[in-house]
């Protein structure tokens, strides 16, 4: 009957904080939130993956072998999601990453070599292959399939990469119950122990700084009730950004001291940007640091310090930046500063001195608020949403727990003097449904275009192009006679529905807009995609097979290589057998080293090396005996 | 009625409850009838019932196929109350009516009264 009846059955639902550098996993379980811990201990998992001859890797196995492998690491997945080949931040970065990136019909595709085969995979897909992992390490917790999810965005995503991340969530063969705001969740993490002492209300400023977005939002939380009053921030500013300062900085400092360019070598950049941002964390608590890297670049070693100073010289514009979207948040809002009653840091670059000074002296001096971890609160948001979605609204705590959230941009219409016509204001909660009228201009039109478009400049074409849509066969009248509604419709995920329908005829139209738009993808790709990351799913199982078979093979040939070492009771002429039998598989392991044979290869290796070794051991202890 | 048929079934009172604020608003009642609240009601009240009424008919939380719009119209008679002017207007405008259904009730009941003196004559 409902959704959450539906839901259950299916296991526990989990919160998924998928970022852009690193992601969270979390489930609601005996009355809480338990953030779970991967394979590697670690409570959050870098976004990374690598493709390697030895098979895929993502999460900390990737991000490990990162300055060995740099050209078939991919990483940033979530500054692509959902953006154009051409977008000016998609051309930036590219001068970044090590990874290629190719336009296909203006939709990034990242290239790599897998398997010695080039590949090429859309964000979607690098997305779905860190999603996979959040789940996996969730099953291994909970112990059972995990299918229902609720994936975070960045507040200040757009429809167009709310709908390239849910697509993720598909091609992972996850069902992607919702997709909630990053500080919304946060804002859930913050105040869902604080029940009590919400009477009459208390508006709370969310301070989202991760590794990639940047968000405020500002909300009222009144029992129970999350309500998101205003929203805003910028998609592509984060702790990276600050990596990319000091590696520059770096780059340049070496070409002094030592006249030689690293910027063309990934591995070199690599691990001096590895080094940045550790130093980066710990100028967090320090007031200088040392970066040491033997050997960087053709022999040179690189000795250098920073000083917090100079790290904070080197990003002050990113710094300032941060206070903008604040103000514009408090003036959407209407609400004057001094009524916040706590400003909440989530995200991991909320840790640098510099931004939290900022932040305290534009509240004048009002005490910053702590108390929530903040690498795992979106996560714990998540899950908190997750429970109350899954239904698992028998616990009291988030049975009467309500999150309402809004639209972080207007969406409108172009006329024809190319304004902007704005459908749905921005900051609109959701879900929302509203209705326009038009018109035609000409007598006896019968076709009206409708561009979509998102975005707070006045001038449509400056805004972003979401879709265009026509709706034909309007009926023959003079100008301005035939009536059509424009209906706007955004589901709680944040996604636009446009449908129009003319009065008089009742032709109808209606599309979801992102379907409709070239670079984003049809349901024939994703459900390629899909097929195709089973197919990964299947290979990674393969590999780990053969890399079993592989150190059975390994462990059998060393030990052999070691009891045969300190065995005196041996005849020579066993003894060379032995040992020139196990030199051999040795090699050949050796020359394979890059490359995984087949189970059998291995299987077959290992009964030639034991046909050999175990009827002299037998006759050994015979004699013995 | 569903809710005598089976009195276990959950959640029934928010269904109801959603399906009201339709039946309310397709019979054009006023904006504080969709709420459920007396007309002229002050806002801190109104924003009460809202948090209330959002508890109870949000999809998230009403799985009957009326909470989708039942949540838009309690938050369209919301935004609406909730500008000042838009109110104040429409309270006044409320009360005129009333008070013209109150004098046209008066008028009638007077008129019941002397016809029932002029039969009693």
């Amino acid at each position: 009957m409902s959704i959450a009846f539906d839901a259950k059955g299916e296991g526990l639902a989990i919160g998924i904080d998928l970022g852009t550098t690193y992601s969270c996993v979390g489930v609601w379980q005996h009355g809480r939130v338990e953030i779970i811990a991967n394979d590697q201990g670690n409570r959050t998992t870098p976004s990374y993956v690598a493709f390697t001859n030895n098979g895929r890797l993502i999460g900390d196995a990737a991000k490990n072998q990162v300055s060995m492998n740099p050209i078939n690491t991919v990483f940033d997945a979530k500054r692509l999601i959902g953006r154009k080949f051409s977008d000016a931040s998609v051309r930036n970065d590219m001068k970044l990453w090590p990874f290629k990136v190719r336009g296909v019909g203006d939709k990034p595709m990242i290239m790599v070599n897998y398997n010695n085969v080039e590949k090429k995979f859309a964000a979607e897909e690098i997305s779905s292959m860190v999603l996979i992992k959040m789940r996996e390490i969730a099953e291994a917790y909970i112990g059972s399939v995990v299918k229902n999810a609720v994936v975070t965005v960045p507040a200040h995503f757009n429809d167009l990469q709310r709908q390239a991340t849910k697509n993720a969530g598909v091609i992972a063969g996850m069902n992607v119950m919702r997709i909630i705001n990053e500080p919304t969740a946060a804002a859930i993490a913050y105040g869902l122990d604080k029940k009590g002492s919400t009477v009459g209300g208390k508006n709370v400023l969310i301070f989202d700084f991760g590794g990639g977005t940047f968000d405020v939002s500002l909300l009222k939380i009144e029992e129970g009730v999350f309500e998101v009053k205003a929203t805003a921030g910028d998609t592509h500013l984060g702790g990276e950004d600050f990596d990319n300062r000091m590696l520059d900085h770096f780059v340049q400092e070496f070409k002094r001291k030592h006249e030689k360019d690293i910027s063309n070598n990934p591995k070199a950049l690599r691990r001096l940007r590895t080094s940045c941002e550790r130093a980066k964390r710990t100028l967090s608590s320090t007031a200088q640091t040392t970066i040491e890297i033997d050997s960087l670049f053709e022999g040179t070693d690189f000795y250098t310090t920073i000083t917090r100073a100079r790290f904070e010289e080197l990003n002050m514009d990113h710094f300032t930046k941060c206070m903008e979207p604040v103000e514009k948040c408090l003036r959407d809002a209407k609400m004057d500063k001094s009524i916040i009653h706590d400003v909440v840091l989530v995200g991991g670059s909320t840790r640098i001195p510099k931004v939290q000074q900022l932040l305290q002296d534009f509240f004048n001096g009002k005490e910053l608020c702590k108390s929530i971890n903040p690498d795992e609160a979106v996560a714990y948001g998540a899950a908190v949403q997750a429970a109350i979605l899954g239904g698992e609204g028998d616990i009291d705590k988030v049975q009467d727990l309500l999150l309402l959230d809004v639209t972080p941009l207007s969406l409108g219409i172009e006329n024809f003097k190319g304004q902007m016509k704005v459908v749905v204001p921005r900051n609109t909660t959701i879900p929302t449904k509203k209705l326009r009228l038009f018109t035609t201009v000409e007598s006896a039109q019968t076709c009206i275009k409708f561009p979509v478009y998102e975005g707070e400049r006045t001038i449509a074409k400056e805004n972003r192009l979401l879709g265009t849509f026509k709706l034909k066969g309007i009926g023959i009248a003079e100008k301005g006679v035939p009536e059509v509604y424009v209906c706007f419709e955004i589901d709680a995920n944040g996604i636009l529905i446009v449908s129009a329908e003319e009065k008089s005829t009742g032709k109808k139209s209606k599309i979801t807009l992102t379907n409709n738009c070239k670079r984003m993808l049809c349901n024939e790709e994703i459900k390629k995609m899909v097929k195709e990351a089973e197919k990964y799913k299947s290979e990674d199982e393969e590999n780990k097979k053969k890399l079993e078979a592989k150190l059975v093979l390994f462990d059998y040939a060393y030990n052999m290589k070691d009891t045969v070492s300190n065995l005196s009771k041996l005849n020579r002429a066993d003894k060379k057998k032995i040992v020139d039998a196990v030199a051999k598989t040795i090699r050949w392991l050796d020359e394979n080293e890059n490359r995984l044979a087949e189970c059998e290869e291995y299987k077959d290796k290992m009964t030639k090396l034991e046909n050999i070794c175990i009827p002299i051991f037998t006759e050994m202890y015979k004699g013995a005996s | 009625q569903a809710k005598k048929l089976d009195p276990k079934l959950p959640n029934v009172d928010n269904f109801i409850t959603a399906y009201k604020i339709h039946r309310a608003v397709s019979t054009r009642k006023s904006w504080y009838v969709v709420l459920g609240i007396p007309e002229c009601t002050d806002s801190k009240a109104i924003n009460k019932k809202y948090k209330e009424l959002a508890l109870v008919v949000h999809p998230d939380k009403n799985g009957s196929a009326a909470a989708d719009g039942a949540f838009r119209h309690v938050k369209a008679a919301l935004d609406f109350l909730s500008d000042p002017a838009k109110k104040k207007a429409y309270d006044l405008s409320l009360r005129a009516t009333d008070r013209v259904r109150a004098a046209a009730a008066a008028r009638k009941a007077a008129e019941a009264k002397n016809a029932a003196a002029a039969a009693v004559k």
